[in-house]
């Protein structure tokens, strides 16, 4: 981490306590409700809260498992890489990691109900084995081709960019993966270019964000251990506040913290933002999220039409029904699939995004409609929107994967999605022009 | 009438900025369970049945995302609901002085859709009554200008909630004998109105 001097929680909370007296009762609320702190200092609330946590000292990982001494060492296969994570401490050779293999605790250890976060009730139980030697020497060895194409990045995004794409598509190891991500989006180059672009942003006030966010940090993965904490929930706060000063068009706007919160599990604070101002500008989402949602809104426009040309009784069923996208798709399209609960199943889904933006959103929701089609015309009617939102966590991503790669896009398909962006700029600069 | 609509016998709506409880409502009433949940993006259904004095009914309950930059959304989310419950938080005074643009949406309701006002997180008050920034009088004459009802809850400890829900039920079932009989008028001679069929059908299956 850098040694940037991130604008403490606590400075930030008395600003906004001075000016707006809410805010205290607003902190005494959520104590009240989660019958915590009767103790108060009468500083600032925030601060007694931070104090608490720290003194907790309990920590999760990202998918929201205690680590203790004894889980340290515990992997199951979809998190093989969590073997050596912390400090991107590498197995150089195999003694280190057979030691790693019988650290590895039996399957029987990972009872479900012992868990204090279930990624999600649809992940196979298979998925929680215990792995072998081989599979583990196998996830190191691929996490060691990523750090070469690291070393190699231009050559990897021009020559050889089929097999970056390929290797993308396998799903990129775990403990690379924040370190990818920066790479794909350019967000490391950005952060290089504009050094001092967060501490410009950070430091800002914007109250009318400022007070939507904090009403939202404890509302995003509630479910999700690490994010009822203070220290996350701080980080998440100070990147959303920057991003809204950043870009006032699209100010703050709920679902975002969806996306903050998952790039805070990969990455710096800092980093973070730089990558997040990426998906913003590069990847479009000022026209998700600005006010009316203008490219979302064209984005389902164009869902409707490769929903009818793709899967004709879907769209028939849905369209007797009155079924909306915006009814049924809005967290896919605009938090890109943030509602799957196995956390490395959004990580992949994310990845594949970033690299391929809309062709792949737009891709890998028709794979989830056809695998879902027969489920979908049985549905009874009534419960259609209630289960349509929810499909994404009928499978295990790697098997929507495999029918994503056998779809087909026309050209005409690939190029109106590549131009939804286009046209909205456009119609945007038109507007602005008036 | 399409095949969705005749399935359930009432849409319900709830309306009213962020983080007043529309969620925890909903959570309370269909799971019986007050915990934290997530921000509603967009919108989110449900169903609840309804034991009415002579039959079961199925109401489905839409939740809506607070923000004002849904807004428009919401809008469309309204149409042919039966019924809204627009909600503030009586601890948070603008999220009462704001209830107007959620009383503006009740032009794309059904006609005689019926509307309840509802004052949330009412526990927070029994422990220091100075975090009440909304008064009761305040609240019922919000409920009378506009011509609704009105409920002051708590969804963490249940309170109203099951009169608040029997309520519902009540109007319902109040305005579709209402229904009936105009119906019946209209048409000038005896029929079993779409309603009432689509339930017959249903106890058949």
């Amino acid at each position: 981490m850098s040694n940037l001097p991130t604008p403490h929680w606590i400075d930030v909370a008395i600003g906004i306590v001075s000016s707006d007296d809410d805010f205290e009762d607003d902190f005494t609320k959520s104590n009240l409700r989660t019958n915590q702190n009767q103790n108060q200092q009468k500083n600032s609330p925030y601060q007694i809260e931070l104090t608490q946590t720290t003194e907790k000292k309990a920590s999760y990982d990202r998918y929201g498992f205690e680590i203790t001494k004894n889980t340290d060492e515990k992997i199951f296969l979809h998190l093989l890489s969590r073997v050596g994570d912390e400090g991107n401490k590498q197995f150089s050779n195999e003694s280190e990691t057979s030691k790693a293999i019988t650290n590895l605790l039996d399957p029987e250890e990972w009872n479900p109900k012992k868990r204090k976060y279930t990624p999600s009730k649809y992940t196979p139980s298979k998925n929680f084995r215990k792995p072998t030697k081989k599979e583990i020497k196998k996830e190191l060895s691929r996490a060691d081709k990523w750090i070469h194409m690291f070393a190699n990045w231009e050559v990897y995004t021009t020559k050889k960019i089929k097999i970056l794409d390929r290797r993308i598509l396998k799903g990129i190891p775990d403990r690379v993966r924040g370190e990818a991500w920066k790479k794909i989006v350019g967000s490391d180059q950005l952060q290089k270019s504009k050094p001092n672009l967060y501490e410009q942003n950070i430091t800002a006030r914007n109250l009318t964000s400022e007070k939507i966010i904090l009403k939202d940090l404890d509302r995003t993965f509630p479910e999700h251990q690490l994010f009822v904490q203070r220290q996350i929930q701080q980080k998440l706060y100070n990147v959303l506040r920057a991003l809204a000063n950043y870009s006032p068009e699209t100010g703050y706007c709920q679902g975002m913290s969806f996306i903050g919160g998952l790039l805070l599990l990969y990455m710096e604070e800092k980093e973070a933002f730089y990558f997040f101002v990426k998906l913003l500008d590069d990847y479009h989402m000022k026209g998700i999220f600005q006010a009316g949602f203008p490219l979302l809104q064209y984005q389902f426009e164009e869902w409707k039409k490769m929903l009818r040309s793709h899967c004709p009784k879907i769209d028939a069923k849905l369209e007797e029904n009155n079924v909306e996208p915006s009814f049924y798709a809005m967290k896919w399209f605009m938090t890109i699939y943030s509602n799957i609960r196995d956390f490395s199943g959004m990580a992949q889904v994310w990845e594949n995004y970033l690299f391929r933006k809309n062709e792949f959103l737009f891709g890998f929701t028709l794979s989830l409609m056809k695998l879902s089609e027969k489920k979908i015309l049985k549905m009874d009617p009534s419960y259609l929107l209630q289960q349509l939102q929810d499909i994404p966590n009928d499978f295990p991503i790697s098997k929507v994967l495999e029918v994503y790669k056998k779809i087909k896009l026309s050209k005409d398909e690939k190029n109106r999605i590549q131009n939804l962006a286009n046209n909205w700029l456009t119609q945007n600069g038109n507007s602005q022009k008036k | 009438m399409n095949e969705e609509e005749e399935k359930y016998d009432l849409k319900i709506i709830l309306l009213g900025s962020s983080k007043v409880g529309k969620t925890t409502l909903v959570n309370r009433l269909t799971q019986g369970t007050f915990e934290n949940p997530e921000q509603t993006t967009g919108a989110t259904f449900s169903k609840k049945k309804y034991q009415g004095e002579l039959q079961e009914y199925t109401f489905s309950i839409w939740d809506t995302a607070g923000e004002e930059r849904f807004d428009s959304l919401s809008s469309f989310y309204c149409r042919n609901s039966g019924c809204e419950l627009i909600l503030y938080d009586i601890t948070d005074r603008n999220s009462f002085t704001n209830l107007d643009r959620f009383f503006d949406k009740l032009q794309y309701t059904n006609e005689d859709s019926f509307v309840i006002l509802i004052g949330t997180k009412l526990d927070l008050i029994e422990e220091t009554s100075k975090l009440r920034k909304v008064t009761l009088e305040e609240g019922k004459k919000k409920a009378n200008d506009k011509n609704s009802y009105f409920f002051e809850i708590s969804s963490k400890t249940g309170h109203n909630i099951q009169e608040l829900w029997e309520t519902v039920g009540d109007l319902f079932e109040k305005n579709s004998q209402k229904n009936e009989i105009k119906h019946r008028q209209d048409n000038n001679h005896f029929q079993i109105n779409s309603f009432t069929n689509n339930q017959k059908k249903k106890n058949c299956c």
